[in-house]
Parts: C-alpha cells; sequence; structure tokens
C-alpha cells in the first residue's frame, strides 16, 4: 500500500514537471500494466483542469468542491521534495480518490451539458471505412489532441503553434 | 493583313509569356541557390511582422533576429492569442507561456523557424523535389523571386518561397496541395533589415521567468524499447528523427509510442497505442485549415494514429500498411 502511494505521489509530481529525470522511465514502465495509476493520472488531470476553468458552470458547486479539496491532504501540486516522503495513509487516500471521482462525474456533466463548449470545426471529410469492435468512434477533440502532439514534437511546425500541454509527459 | 496578323501572334504571346515569366526558369545550380536562402536566414539581420494563415484561420508574430560577432539571436513574440515568447540562440530554444508561468527548452533539437526553412543537407531536397524559378513577385514592399519546390511524386506538397531579390532571404512560403491550392502561407507583412537591433529587442519580456517552471524538449532517454514495427509504405525520403513514448491525460490509457519522421520539408507523426478492450472505427480525415492529414485505425491490439502534412492518401497508406511485430517490454 506504502508502494502504492509513493507512485500515486510520482505521479503527480510527473504531472507536475517536477519528478527525477531518473525516476521517469519507472514510472511510465508502471503506468504501462498498472490500470489504477492510469485512472489516477487521468483523474488527476481532470480534477485539476476543473479547478482551473472559472467558466465551469455551477459556479457554487465549483467553489464548494475546490474548497473542500483545500481542506485535504492533496498530493495535486507536490514539491520536488515531497516525493517519497510522507506517504497518505490507505483511509485518506480512498477518501480523496472517492472525492475525485465525484469530482470527474460532475465535470463530465458539465462539460456533456456546457453550452456553446468549442467543437472543432477543421474536419473536412471522415470515412468510416470497415466495421469497429465496438463502434466506438474517434471524436475532433480526439484529433486535436493528436495534432498538437504532432506539432510539439515535429521539427518542422513552426514553435509558436506549439502550445504548452502540462498533462503530458514523455520519455525517449 | 492577314499574314501579318498570324505573325504578331506569336510574338505578342511570347512578349505576354516573357513579362509574366520575369525570372522564370530552371535553375542551374540548385544546391547554391537553397544555400543562399538558408544564409540568408541565418546571416543577416532584420526585423518584421509575418503571419501564419491556414484556410481561414491566421495568426501573427513579431520576428526579430541577429547574427553579430558569429552568434545567431531570434526573438519571436506571437501577437495573436494566448501570448507566448519564443527566444532562439547558438545554444538552444526557449518558450515562454506566461498564462502557464512555463519554459519549454528545446536543445540540441532544430525546430524551423520562418523564415530559416531550408536546412542542410540540400542535397536532401534535390532527391525528391525539382527546384525552378517560376517568377517575380512583391511580397512586403520586397521584390523577390518565386523559387518552386516540385514534388517529384505524389508522397508529398509542392513548396515555394519567394526569396528578397536583393537579399536571398525567404519573404513567402506556401504549401500547395495537388491542385496548386495553397494550403499554408508564411509571410511578412513588414520588414526591414539591417544590424540596427537594439540588444535589448532580443531578450525576454518576462524578467521573472526565472521562478517558471521549465519543460525540456526532447524528454529524457529511456533504456527500453516497447515495440517493434514495420512500416512498408513509409514514403521514400522520410526519416525518423524522434521517438518517444508518452502519457497524456487527453489520451486515456497505457503510455503511446510517438514516431516523428521527416523528409527535410514535411513531416508526419505515427502513434502506436495499446488497445484495452476499445476499437475503433477507422477515420481519414483532411483536416480544413492545415495541409494536415489524418488517419486513424487499428493493428492487432494496437491503435494506429498517423498525422502530418502530407497527402491523405499517403497518411492512410502508411497507417494501413504498418504491422506491430512484436512487444519487448
Amino acid at each position: 500500500m506504502v508502494m502504492e502511494d509513493m507512485e500515486l505521489e510520482r505521479l503527480s509530481a510527473a504531472m507536475d514537471g517536477e519528478l527525477d529525470d531518473e525516476k521517469l522511465p519507472r514510472l511510465l514502465g508502471g503506468c504501462r500494466h498498472d490500470p489504477v495509476l492510469q485512472e489516477s493520472w487521468y483523474l488527476f488531470h481532470l480534477i485539476g483542469e476543473t479547478l482551473r476553468d472559472p467558466q465551469l458552470p455551477p459556479a457554487r458547486l465549483h467553489g464548494r468542491i475546490a474548497h473542500a479539496l483545500k481542506d485535504e491532504p492533496t498530493v495535486l501540486v507536490p514539491g520536488k521534495s515531497s516525493v517519497g516522503s510522507v506517504p497518505l495513509d490507505g483511509a485518506t487516500q480512498r477518501r480523496w480518490l472517492a472525492m475525485a471521482a465525484a469530482i470527474a462525474v460532475v465535470v463530465l456533466t458539465t462539460v456533456v451539458l456546457r453550452p456553446g463548449l468549442p467543437t472543432n470545426p477543421v474536419i473536412a471529410q471522415k470515412e468510416p471505412s470497415a466495421p469497429a469492435l465496438n463502434e466506438n468512434s474517434v471524436s475532433d477533440k480526439d484529433i486535436q489532441t493528436f495534432v498538437a502532439l504532432h506539432r510539439q514534437g515535429s521539427p518542422l511546425s513552426e514553435f509558436q503553434t506549439v502550445d504548452y500541454t502540462p498533462q503530458t509527459i514523455a520519455q525517449r | 493583313m492577314k499574314a501579318f496578323g498570324k505573325g504578331i501572334v506569336p510574338i505578342i504571346g511570347l512578349l505576354v509569356c516573357g513579362v509574366g515569366q520575369a525570372g522564370s526558369g530552371p535553375v542551374s545550380d540548385p544546391l547554391s541557390l537553397l544555400g543562399q536562402l538558408s544564409h540568408a536566414a541565418h546571416d543577416r539581420s532584420y526585423s518584421g511582422t509575418y503571419v501564419v494563415q491556414r484556410g481561414s484561420e491566421m495568426e501573427s508574430s513579431r520576428i526579430v533576429h541577429t547574427h553579430i560577432h558569429g552568434e545567431e539571436l531570434t526573438r519571436i513574440e506571437v501577437l495573436d492569442g494566448r501570448p507566448r515568447e519564443i527566444i532562439r540562440d547558438s545554444k538552444e530554444t526557449r518558450c515562454y507561456y506566461p498564462v502557464q508561468h512555463k519554459i519549454r527548452i528545446e536543445k540540441g533539437y532544430t525546430r524551423r523557424l520562418f523564415p530559416a526553412l531550408i536546412e542542410v543537407p540540400y542535397e536532401q531536397y534535390l532527391r525528391f523535389y525539382d527546384v525552378s524559378r517560376v517568377g517575380m513577385n512583391r511580397v512586403a514592399g520586397h521584390e523577390c523571386q518565386r523559387i518552386l519546390l516540385r514534388a517529384r511524386d505524389r508522397q508529398r506538397f509542392d513548396h515555394e518561397f519567394c526569396a528578397d531579390a536583393n537579399t536571398d532571404l525567404i519573404l513567402k512560403a506556401v504549401t500547395y496541395d495537388r491542385h496548386h491550392d495553397p494550403l499554408e502561407t508564411l509571410l511578412f507583412t513588414e520588414i526591414s533589415e539591417g544590424d540596427s537591433t537594439s540588444p535589448e529587442l532580443l531578450k525576454s519580456t518576462y524578467p521573472d521567468s526565472n521562478q517558471w517552471k521549465k519543460v525540456f524538449f526532447p524528454p529524457p532517454v529511456a533504456d527500453h524499447l516497447s515495440y517493434q514495427w514495420s512500416i512498408p509504405a513509409l514514403p521514400s525520403g522520410f526519416s525518423q528523427v524522434l521517438q518517444m513514448s508518452i502519457l497524456s491525460s487527453a489520451v486515456p490509457g497505457a503510455p503511446f509510442e510517438h514516431l516523428v519522421f521527416s523528409d527535410g520539408l514535411s513531416s508526419f507523426s505515427i502513434f502506436i497505442k495499446p488497445l484495452q478492450g476499445e476499437g475503433f472505427r477507422p477515420v481519414q480525415a483532411r483536416l480544413q485549415s492545415s495541409a494536415l492529414s489524418y488517419y486513424s485505425g487499428t493493428v492487432g491490439q494496437h491503435r494506429i494514429v498517423v498525422v502530418g502534412e502530407i497527402p491523405q492518401e499517403v497518411v492512410t497508406a502508411i497507417g494501413q500498411s504498418m504491422t506491430i511485430t512484436e512487444e519487448t517490454h
């Protein structure tokens, strides 16, 4: 359990660009095989993005969640020295993750209901050409994500088109 | 009179063509020409404003570039949208994101900055593009020579540069599709050349940025290789320039591979992501507001995404030809 807590803390540190380079490969390797870590990574960012988004209604709920989280022993933005130092106890972690899950539900609901949320107008054509296993489709946001990642990695992309994406870590 | 009419028409035609195509024709020494374009962008000092236009989207930037005492310094300030500032010297390129208080630092990775679009080795361009002069134009008040790099195959787009008639500095760059419609245009709207640039103009406007968080690119090297793959439909002339493993909250699930390929003028990325029970309907898309094409499909238990500044059918062929042969990690 302590190991899991430490991994979560490392994940949080990596999210904030605070994890040492030598620890990054191990963390990514762990994420490759650990669905809990993968889910935690996603939830951490969902929470962070929600709290930073001042436009997300309802404002009072948003504020209350922010206030509640403020009182929690959060591992969202730990300093470098905190990595691996004071692991959370199991009860605290479970409470925290439960709150994260609740926030995720709120976020997903508000995002879905939010009027005027911009959609990507750039698609000229989509040509489904084969049946899918589960009929999942690729969303415009999905395409935007990969375009942004391409621009970050391509030496031929104009640098000014490269936006900062704090929710991404990478290794060669 | 009839005979006169027959004779004069071709002559007028020749004259009209001659005027319209002044400065046209094949380039006798394309290597030297490409070298001149590259040297002008790196060795000259200039400042101005340029725009990047993709479809209906347009973004303008202010650039100051100097080459003094053997050192090249560039500062670019993005004037539209979220503020960004780019500072490049001989050691690194730093991009400042003041809203997030972050700095992206690129070392040992040569990202092109307009107008420095041509880089060594120049031979790489001549293997897959024919270089010719296609007339004169006027950009930002400067006469310029139009230089076309026409793709020799259908696996890449044509590119055209308009280089200052006096200094060879690229003032305009256009990427064309098969129908010669512009996909992407970069051009100066105003520019002045000379060494009168104040050193202050080359410094970052964010003096408090020492406290900002730094993100380094390319990322640290790992000692593992996640997959073995092959790409039978890899377009000739494109070579891999980068490979990374990425974990992104925008793409839920396990870390995935990002490969980048380039032929010197165009690039594309391949993303290989393990499927975790989900399936995907194959998707092909041309992105309206850029030269980008997109393909998403599956190969075995992996999702493949290909995106880049190459024709749609090439992107699709790359994705559909891929095989994942082994997972070694």
